[in-house]
């Protein structure tokens, strides 16, 4: 018993994680209809640069951190304005590919910055590990920030989504592009609200996710992004809460799959139950269906 | 003065001939620059400088002075395939050096056989590599020689019941193979073989099943990801003996692993700092000159012996591809970095292993094994 | 050199062969799919099982590895149509991740990560393919015959049926098309065009292993459907040799050795700027007109 509640404490730490770079995934896609398939390198972008603040520069963690946010939220910007807004009105897909030149640069700039090795990424003295055991079940306080701060964030972006002015153009844009505009709702700055705070978030998660392994490596983006997608999809794309539930279940399931049928196969079940969920249920879990009308 | 003339013309010609003939000898480097493995490439590389260094700076092979040309890996064998087809065909270099990858240079195998070129490979562990009739050889020990290793030291240390965490891939599944066989063969128990695709950072799902059977030992089979692996296994609490294979005996791993590392075990061919080797020493003193602020690594070391070995098999028996394979074999004994070198008739080595264990945040070495 | 050369034309030819099948599920028929890579794997791995282990000759394998392909094809679409664009698109993606996690852990059937080594050169009637000019060869008249097949449907009433719905699926339904059947027979073909290449590719390189059927892959085979021209024969073939030649240019100029991390970055420059400059790819939806040469006449007909 004490197993199968390890491996689930297991899932949700990396579930968490994924939700945190589903988040960007789901907000950005949930308003331009575009995957962006750099995301997961905007993650990467996150790690380093908090790691260079804290371990070159020597800032402590509680300065480095905002600013890398801030830092990779203006990334995620200017990404957008020079690779993805000038494609907006061409065909959808156009935007993908650009996003894909625009991973494997992120990766091999980094590449050519850091070398291609990992690197350590010390934790700072206050986030010390604890271990609890409790029942035969080992948690270190690390998993539990990790997986507060990702419920504290979606609540949060819930929060601003919902309950905010700028929150409400989001959503006025993302049912209906072309009317917002006259409702004077400015795209380009909803767009580019859009992005940076999913990028930032991207970026956080960045910053748990070396602390917590120890390690930043350029290619480290590339898998995660992947699986944080498919995540977001199976949560219902453009659904906050959704990409969160999505992001956990996979965690969760990729753990006890992996646990309990084949350590082989870890990283082919988030798809094998996102095909198998999305038979059932189109618009995964909490999506809403949108009927096409001729 | 028509003779002086003469004899200076004559002595101009003379010179200018010899300045023709003295060309370079171009060897070609299939290494992965970019990618999964490009840390092993880079290390190689440094290596490699260091050698060419030492021949060159000795006059290189009866004057000729050894030139390399890289080509990229990126890591994957279908790109070694077509890094070492450029060398071989648009290049025309038929001293290939590399890849590292044992899949590269299994895929390279029928390119090198029918160009008639001579590969070397320093790196490359895999039992079927070697094959000294197609032209393919290596100067580091086979996968097959270090599983044994790894289980007569589990057996050595008393343990009964054990685990095997390898990489999924040709490297890890093979050298674990080999140990698990090994292992039942002197009566351990192996109850659980795990593994963990290349660069993964999360084991805590495949350490809590291996926890779940209760083992005294764990053998693990990987490289970059050892430090996650052996903090992981601490947290979890998982109480067992842990020997890794070469890949886990690293400094940049014991940066990352911290305490974690101590206590565990490693086999890998006998390369450390304080190794009375004279090859070895020779190498270091040399690598700590022209590197002083990097530790040097067992890849480097590696990448070293391969070039001098090539070196050597040059001098004795002639630049030509089908020459140094000749050369090669007769190589019994030499000195090198990793452990002196020997060929064997299938272009394979054969070294003892050095085992280590980690004591106060370095890898101490303990014993040879074979 | 031009060992070299056929080299670089061999695996042109293979990519252009993936890349039209991409372009039929995707150019023709607008389905996101993208599990080229999986079906080149499946094509690869079938031919090579069935040459050594059963010591099946090349032309057996050829035709066994891409209705294998298409057999999963068929499949695949069975299972994800009912699934809206875009999440048909992680579906089939999901697939690509399926079918190398199948392949690296099935070892009694593929050996896993060792690999399938020495697979042997296709002969016939005692003439062997084993230099790169003969198999490049082989390789480009597939590719002729393949183009003209993929013409052919175009032009056909299951052409007209794919574009029909790629324009709007709902006015397809209601013309009387069998949207869901016509769909998958595309995803099918697709995917036996994947296979062919997986065969050539297997029996040129003579080792295959799971490493190169990956999620990049397939990524890669999209890239050029899109660079080239979504929907064009000539530009399947203008995309695989765009994004094949450019590494390989990077690599002959001089950048090499360590410095390849900026060619990679290059790379992706490359891909950035060519679509921010042409969107809709080197020939967009038209067709190089090979009768332009005999015959004069515009040499670019649109569809």
């Amino acid at each position: 018993m004490s197993e199968f509640l390890q491996q689930l404490v297991n899932g949700i730490t990396v579930g968490s994680i994924y939700a945190l770079i589903a988040l960007g995934y789901t907000m950005v896609y949930g308003i331009l209809m575009f995957i962006n398939f750099a995301h997961g390198e905007i993650y990467m972008a996150g790690a380093f640069i908090g790691w260079y603040l804290m371990t070159q520069l020597g800032l402590p963690f509680l300065i480095a951190t905002p600013l890398t946010v801030i830092a990779v939220a203006l990334l995620g910007v200017v990404i957008e304005k020079i690779a993805y807004r000038p494609l907006r009105h061409a065909s959808r897909l156009g935007p993908l590919i650009t996003a894909i030149g625009v991973s494997i640069f992120l990766q091999n700039l980094a590449a050519a910055i850091f070398g291609t090795d990992p690197r350590p990424f010390p934790l700072p003295s206050f986030l010390e590990r604890n271990i609890y055991e409790v029942g035969g079940v080992i948690l270190d306080s690390l998993q539990i920030w990790i997986f507060f701060l990702s419920i504290l964030i979606m609540i949060g972006l819930d929060l601003y989504v919902n309950h905010t002015r700028m929150g409400k153009a989001m959503r006025a844009t993302k049912i209906n592009k072309q009317v917002a505009p006259l409702m004077g709702i400015n795209l380009d700055t909803v767009i580019s609200l859009v992005f940076a705070i999913g990028s930032g978030i991207a970026a956080l998660g960045g910053i748990m996710v070396g602390l917590y392994y120890n390690s930043v490596s350029p290619t480290m983006g590339f898998m995660p992004g992947l699986v944080a997608f498919t995540a977001a999809v199976l949560g219902g794309i453009g659904n906050i809460r959704g990409a969160m539930i999505g992001g956990m279940l996979i965690g969760i399931l990729e753990n006890l799959g992996a646990g309990y049928i084949s350590s082989g196969f870890k990283q082919g079940i988030a798809f094998f139950v996102l095909i198998a969920l999305l038979l059932f249920r189109q618009e995964g879990i909490m999506g809403k269906v949108e009927r096409e009308k001729v | 003065m028509k003779k002086v003339l003469t004899l200076l013309l004559a002595g101009a010609l003379v010179m200018g001939f010899a300045a023709a003939a003295s060309a370079d000898i171009k060897v070609g480097c299939a290494l992965p620059m970019t990618g999964g493995i490009a840390f092993i490439g880079e290390a190689m590389m440094q290596g490699i400088e260091v050698a060419l260094d030492e021949v060159n700076g000795a006059g290189g092979i009866n004057g000729e002075k050894i030139v390399l040309q890289v080509e990229d890996t990126k890591s994957d064998p279908k790109e070694a395939n077509n890094a070492v087809a450029k060398l071989l065909e648009v290049d025309k270099i038929k001293i290939i050096y590399g890849p590292a990858r044992s899949g590269s240079v299994l895929a390279s195998k029928p390119l090198v056989a029918k160009a008639g070129a001579v590969l070397l490979t320093s790196v490359s562990t895999h039992p079927d590599v070697p094959g000294a009739d197609k032209g393919v050889f290596r100067t580091c020990p086979s996968d097959a020689a270090q599983g044994v290793v790894g289980a007569k030291l589990a057996k050595d240390l008393g343990l009964k019941k054990m685990g095997s965490l390898f990489e999924n891939s040709d490297y890890g599944k093979g050298l674990s193979d080999v140990f698990v066989a090994e292992a039942k063969k002197l009566g351990i128990e192996v109850v659980i073989e795990e593994r963990f695709a290349s660069q993964d950072q999360d084991f805590r799902t495949q350490l809590t099943k291996i926890k779940g059977k209760k083992v005294d030992g764990l053998y693990v089979v990987a490289t970059s990801e050892t430090p996650n692996i052996y903090k992981q296994a601490g947290l979890l609490k998982l109480g067992a003996t842990i020997i890794g294979a070469e890949g886990t005996k690293d400094p940049k791993l014991l940066e990352r692993g911290g305490e974690f590392m101590e206590g565990t075990y490693s086999t890998s061919p006998p390369f450390w700092d304080e190794s009375p080797d004279p090859g070895t020493q020779k190498f270091l003193k040399a690598f700590k000159a022209k590197y002083p602020n990097e530790a040097p690594r067992m890849f480097a070391a590696q990448g070293y012996d391969g070039m001098i070995a090539l070196a050597e098999a040059m001098k004795r028996k002639g630049t030509d591809p089908l020459q140094i394979r000749e050369g090669l074999l007769t190589l019994k004994e030499f000195p090198a970095a990793t452990g002196s070198i020997t060929m064997l008739p299938n272009g394979d080595v054969v070294k003892p292993f050095a085992v280590f264990q980690v004591e106060g945040g370095k890898y101490v070495f303990k014993k040879f094994m074979k | 050199m031009e060992a070299y050369l056929a080299h670089m034309l061999i695996i042109i030819g293979i990519y252009a062969v993936i890349t039209m099948g991409q372009n039929i599920i995707l150019g023709y028929t607008g389905l996101f799919g993208i599990a080229q890579a999986a079906f080149y794997g499946i094509g690869a791995y079938t031919s090579a099982i069935l040459a050594l282990k059963l010591g099946l000759p090349f032309w057996v394998g050829l035709p066994a590895g891409a209705l294998a392909a298409g057999l999963f094809g068929w499949l695949l679409g069975l299972a994800t149509m009912r699934l809206g664009g875009d999440y048909f698109c992680i579906a089939t993606l999901g697939f690509v991740v399926i079918v190398q996690q199948v392949l690296l852990n099935w070892e009694a059937l593929t050996r896993g990560a060792f690999g399938l080594p020495d697979i042997p050169r296709p002969s016939l009637w005692g003439f062997s393919f084993d230099t790169r000019l003969s198999y490049c060869l082989l390789v480009w008249v597939l590719v002729a015959v393949l183009g003209l097949l993929m013409r052919n449907v175009a032009d056909s009433r299951l052409g007209r049926a794919f574009m029909a719905i790629r324009d709007n699926e709902t006015a397809a339904l209601g013309m009387g098309i069998n949207t869901f059947l016509v769909k998958v027979i595309a995803v099918s073909l697709g995917a036996v065009y994947a296979g062919v290449g997986g065969v050539l590719y297997a029996h040129y390189t003579t080792y295959i292993d799971p490493s190169s059927f990956s999620v990049m892959e397939t990524i890669i085979v999209l890239c050029m459907a899109v660079l080239g021209g979504m929907g064009s024969i000539s530009g399947s073939i203008l995309g695989a040799a765009a994004l094949i030649f450019a590494p390989e240019l990077l690599r002959l100029v001089g950048v090499t050795g360590s410095l390849s991390i900026y060619r990679q970055l290059l790379y992706g420059i490359i891909l950035v700027a060519a679509i921010l400059t042409r969107p809709r790819g080197i020939m967009g939806m038209a067709e190089f007109r090979f009768q332009a040469l005999f015959k004069g006449g515009p040499w670019i007909r649109e569809i």
